[in-house]
């Protein structure tokens, strides 16, 4: 019995076989390959698809190159690789446009009636030339099996010619490389990079095909790269199940991005009624928008896209942010005024980044994974699955203190952030500190009323760029002047003044921008400690030294839950911070004795609740 | 009732089989829905008239293939060239840009494109053009294909047949699976039969479509099959040219003018709906199965030893039975004929007592004269004779005319035997009719549904009286 069917020339002893497995011989040769021939309008794709899917994963292995023996095609591997690198170089860009919208018509809504997955279609169009009507030439498209495909129609601008010039001549196309298969090893670690799997999708084999294993990532996708998109992507089912979507978004090889895009904290998040929050300078100006809701999506029927089995579909998952749901919008290169506030966290009369855009966000990319929620750890697992308007601050939180409790700067801090290093978020809870250990850098002051402390930062930032602030040692100077009796508290007790220099303000309760912190180390306690005369005159002054170390090292043990064992450390830490400052290399050493003050002279007022003890020297012209 | 949903010039290639089964009884009842751009062709019009057999009184064998719907509803179309049912001088840039995205000038033409540079101009065809065929369809699919999804949802099994050749069919094929999917649910049972390469196009100079762009149709067709649609059919089968064909599997000229192709394929295909639904597991439906057909080179008339539907009251339910059936009725009709004086005045040995008497029953309500009813009867079962000859012409094509001595019940085998040796008389047929007359009581109208003239009622009565005594 002879099978009919195509490319067999088998016998079979029944009358009925089953096929359950495409022949390859049904596959036309090369020559005969015809895009039209795919019975959808989304043929392009499926020509690249069908490209991708003949590499081979063999090393070494000599690639099929259709368009040699076919002229006409105009889906190559060679073309696929121009525009990933074109996009990771920031040659070609990602325009996410939603088919629905009125501008796409009757065409448009063909599109996703056939395919409502790609709703949300990535438009490739050159960074440098034009197209028609004022537009950047379009010259590809996204897509979920093959990632990236080519317009048929871009070979008349003899485009392709000029893309591999720019790509392949570029300083940074290794860079760009490098900056893939870090995207590529963070799919991996989430166990979604599966380029051998039977149903592994085009665009991963022609990735893996394009890297190699040689490839190696760099560390640039934290600091040095911008993420666009996003794109759905069909991967490997981790469960070895049907292949499942990923909402990803791709790398842009953008030297400085995060420390530029950290400098966007200090802009004022304001919500705005359009489905935005603005970031606005002091003059109430937008400097850039995050979008915090689908454009149009008031006019959109979400329904559109469920099926009509009752159940999702594939575009409502993932709805928000294909439509552009954590996307910046407006250049981005910012400069910051001198004493602008760092708006992270909220202040006591405006929301801040956090509250506005950064946990709304984290909801709408919970909902796009078909979660209950994400949290920073996942952000930090799967950087690419999220917008860099959670990633890069998820990140930059992380990148300081581990474990440590959200604080507001001070405008000290503030100003002192320079370009390229991140702003500390965080400061160490007194309550965690042991009494004993090494003094932290940064410390979140008890009795934060919000959901925020204020944070007396020492010093921040990476070792090579470490940016020296002293406000923890001029908290302790300011303690120190006190117990040698040179200062005290203003009448109204709100500021501690030196009296024995002309009334220089030390510490105290200050108002910005119409928002009172109850407790900010003062300029002239800042420069003094950042001379070396005040430093000279402690040192003078040893044996007084000891008893004021002694003093305040007798106390913040007990319950570390109390706010009077949690203040304590807090003087404890400023002073123990002055003392090793003041004798910081001039070899000598201050003993563990002297006789300590039996109890404070006064209190500053933090809160009702939270007072700082004022000791004065028991041997002192004050006792 | 079944559903068969016939698609393109492959799917009518098929329901023409399925219909010519139906005639000889082989094949149970069904209905048909016919789908293709275009309805004029000769092919279409072969479909729709049954071989221009079709009458009132004698109705198409297949219920619904009278019609074939255009996919998309061409009537209403201001614009036939495949750009401007998009894009008109008031479409956005976005859109503009879209479908030059999507299609190239070949398909999608440039703006006041005229000719060549004006895309595919769908009023004349999809050129084997299945990308543009299926971007029509899916923009007009909703009004046009309404009353489908009707019949759709009532039908008890739903068969879609085509091919993976072409513009129409391998453009549409799999968006209206998967629409009939989504309208009938997942329970219901729908089976895929489709003819891969199985005719080759002339190769002449100029033709925008010759037999590699068939080729390429169906090797992204059966990508495409295999990655989307498979999976929302029951079970399916795929039949197509081997690599190295016997002379009765070849690929055959593809006919003329759009005409039939006459071919042992499309009777595989319509072996496949019958074979399918048994192949199907019902407990692991889910397996979504491709079978595939296998041809004895050995025997070249196997389809005709296997067995189909089963007619009443015969032992042998091979086709082959059926067709012998359909040999020995139109030497019965045709003797009628001939001896056309004897049929209307009951000129023959016990005709007065039998059928002259029930026929003037039947004349007398009717207020007729006995002769002149008779004379209609016998008219209509020229009528009858005429679809039988459309049907074994066409068997006769494809397996040379076969001997079909071997078939059928022991009076069939007799009669066909005296045929086959040229021998036959009309007294022959005569005897047979009077021997039906004791089948006149059960051998009632079949489409019970249909209302027929008393005439083409009583000839209808006769052909199954006949053939139950052929077969008792």
């Amino acid at each position: 019995m002879l099978q009919l069917i195509p490319g067999s020339s088998d016998a079979t002893a029944t009358d009925t076989y089953s096929i359950d497995q495409k022949k390859g011989t049904w596959q036309p040769t090369a020559a005969h390959l015809r895009t039209k021939s795919f019975p959808t309008p989304f043929s392009q794709a499926e020509m690249m698809s069908f490209v991708l899917s003949g590499l081979s994963l063999d090393h070494g292995a000599r690639q099929p190159q259709p368009e040699l023996e076919n002229p006409r095609l105009q889906q190559s591997f060679e073309r696929w690789r121009l525009l990933l690198l074109g996009v990771a170089l920031g040659e070609v860009l990602i325009e996410t446009v939603d088919l629905r919208r009125p501008e796409s018509d009757n065409f448009g809504a063909m599109l996703v009636d056939l395919r409502p997955e790609c709703r949300f279609i990535g438009l490739l169009r050159d960074a440098r030339r034009m197209g028609s009507e004022g537009r950047r030439l379009l010259v590809g498209a996204t897509d979920p099996q093959c990632l990236f495909w080519c317009a048929p129609r871009a070979y008349r601008q003899d485009y392709w010619s000029d893309l591999k010039t720019r790509i392949d001549a570029s300083a940074d196309r290794g860079a760009a490389m490098s900056l893939l298969a870090e995207w590529r090893a963070v799919l991996e670690a989430n166990g979604v990079w599966a380029p051998g799997h039977e149903r592994a999708p085009a665009w991963m084999k022609a990735l893996q095909v394009l890297l190699g294993d040689a490839a190696s990532p760099g560390a640039l996708l934290r600091t040095e790269a911008r993420l666009v998109g996003p794109v759905r992507l069909v991967v490997p089912s981790r469960n070895g199940a049907e292949a499942e979507d990923l909402i990803a978004y791709l790398p842009v090889r953008e030297p400085g991005w995060s420390h530029r895009f950290a400098e966007l904290l200090f802009f004022q998040p304001v919500r705005r009624e359009a489905g935005t929050v603005d970031l606005v300078d002091p003059n109430g100006r937008a400097v850039v928008t995050v979008r915090m809701s689908p454009r149009d999506l008031a006019r959109e029927n979400v329904a559109v896209s469920r099926g009509s089995g009752g159940g999702e579909s594939a575009s409502v998952a993932g709805f928000e942010l294909l439509a552009g749901v954590g996307r910046l919008e407006g250049g981005a290169n910012v400069a910051r005024g001198v004493g602008q506030s760092h708006w992270l966290e909220d202040h006591a009369s405006a929301q801040g980044y956090r509250s506005l855009v950064l946990n709304p966000l984290m909801m709408a990319a919970a909902r796009a994974q078909g979660r209950q929620g994400v949290t920073d750890e996942d952000v930090l697992r799967f950087p690419v699955a999220f917008p860099d308007t959670i990633r890069l601050v998820v990140q930059q939180t992380h990148g300081g203190a581990a474990e440590g409790v959200r604080i507001h700067l001070s405008r000290e801090v503030a100003n002192s952030v320079p370009q390229g290093v991140l702003a500390p978020q965080t400061g160490m809870s007194l309550a965690r500190w042991e009494p004993g250990a090494e003094p932290p850098a940064i410390v979140a002051i008890p009795g934060a009323s919000g959901s925020l402390s204020l944070g007396l930062v020492e010093r921040y930032g990476p070792a090579d760029r470490e940016v020296d602030v002293g406000e923890l040692r001029a908290l302790g100077f300011a303690l120190w002047l006190y117990f040698l009796g040179d200062a005290e508290l203003r009448s109204d007790g709100v500021r501690l003044i030196w009296t024995a220099d002309e009334g220089k303000e030390l510490f105290g309760r200050v108002i910005t921008g119409g928002t009172e912190r109850p407790l900010e180390v003062l300029r002239d306690a800042l420069l003094s400690v950042r001379g070396e005369p005040e430093r000279q005159r402690a040192r003078d002054r040893l044996a007084t030294l000891q008893r004021f170390r002694a003093t305040w090292r007798a106390l913040g043990d007990g319950d570390p839950e109390r706010t009077d064992v949690q203040i304590a450390r807090l003087g404890r830490v400023a002073a123990e911070t002055f003392v090793s400052w003041v004798l910081a290399g001039s070899g000598l050493v201050a003993g563990n004795f002297g006789l300590k003050s039996a109890a404070p002279g006064d209190h500053y007022v933090i809160t009702p609740t939270v007072r700082l003890p004022l000791y004065r020297d028991a041997l002192g012209r004050g006792e | 009732m079944d559903l068969v949903i016939a698609v393109g010039g492959g799917g009518q290639h098929i329901a023409l089989a399925i219909a010519r089964l139906m005639r000889l009884g082989a094949l149970s009842d069904a209905r048909a829905f016919v789908i293709d751009a275009d309805s004029e062709s000769r092919l279409a019009f072969r479909l729709r008239t049954f071989g221009n057999t079709v009458s009132a009184g004698t109705p198409h064998p297949l219920d619904g293939a009278e019609t074939v719907v255009a996919p998309f509803a061409r009537d209403t179309m201001k614009e036939t060239q495949f750009r401007k049912i998009f894009i008109d001088d008031r479409a956005d840039p976005l859109e503009r840009e879209l479908f030059e995205l999507f299609f190239d000038e070949e398909s999608g033409g440039v703006d006041g494109g005229g000719g060549t540079n004006g895309g595919v101009d769908i009023g004349k065809g999809m050129f084997a053009n299945p990308s543009v065929g299926s971007a029509v369809f899916a923009s007009s699919k909703g009004g046009a294909m309404e009353p489908l999804f009707g019949v759709a949802r009532t039908a008890n099994r739903i068969f879609v047949v085509g091919s993976f050749l072409g513009g129409t069919g391998a453009g549409i094929t799999h968006q209206l699976i998967k629409l009939v999917r989504e309208t009938v649910g997942p329970a219901k049972p729908i089976y895929g039969v489709f003819l891969l390469r199985w005719f080759d196009l002339p190769p002449t100079v100029g033709q925008t479509v010759d037999t590699s762009t068939l080729l390429a149709s169906m090797g992204h067709g059966l990508e495409y099959f295999y990655r989307y649609t498979k999976g929302l059919l029951d079970a399916s089968m795929l039949l197509g040219v081997p690599d190295n064909p016997t002379a009765q599997v070849k690929a055959v000229p593809a006919a003329q003018e759009n005409d039939e192709t006459v071919s042992i394929y499309p009777l595989l295909a319509a072996f496949g709906t019958l074979v399918l639904p048994d192949k199907t597991d019902t407990q692991a439906r889910a397996s979504h199965r491709t079978y595939g057909l296998a041809h004895d080179e050995h025997d070249a008339i196997w389809p005709l030893r296997r067995a189909w539907s089963v007619p009443e009251g015969t032992k042998d339910a091979t086709l082959g039975a059926r067709l012998a059936e359909a040999v020995v009725l139109l030497e019965v009709f045709g003797s009628f004929r001939q001896k056309d004086s004897d049929f209307t005045e009951f000129d023959y040995e016990g005709g007065r007592r039998t059928w002259g008497s029930l026929m003037s029953n039947v004349a007398k309500r009717n207020h007729a004269s006995p002769n002149a009813f008779a004379a209609r009867v016998l008219s209509a079962l020229q009528e009858r004779a005429a679809q039988l000859s459309f049907v074994t012409h066409w068997f006769r094509t494809i397996f040379s005319d076969p001997d079909l001595g071997a078939f059928g019940d022991t009076r069939t085998r007799q009669l066909y035997a005296i045929h086959r040796a040229r021998q036959w008389r009309p007294p022959e047929a005569f005897r047979l009719l009077i021997d039906a007359y004791k089948h006149e009581s059960t051998a009632s109208a079949r489409r019970q549904e249909r209302t027929l003239d008393p005439a083409h009622e009583m000839a209808e009565k006769i052909e199954r009286a006949l053939l139950a005594a052929m077969r008792s």
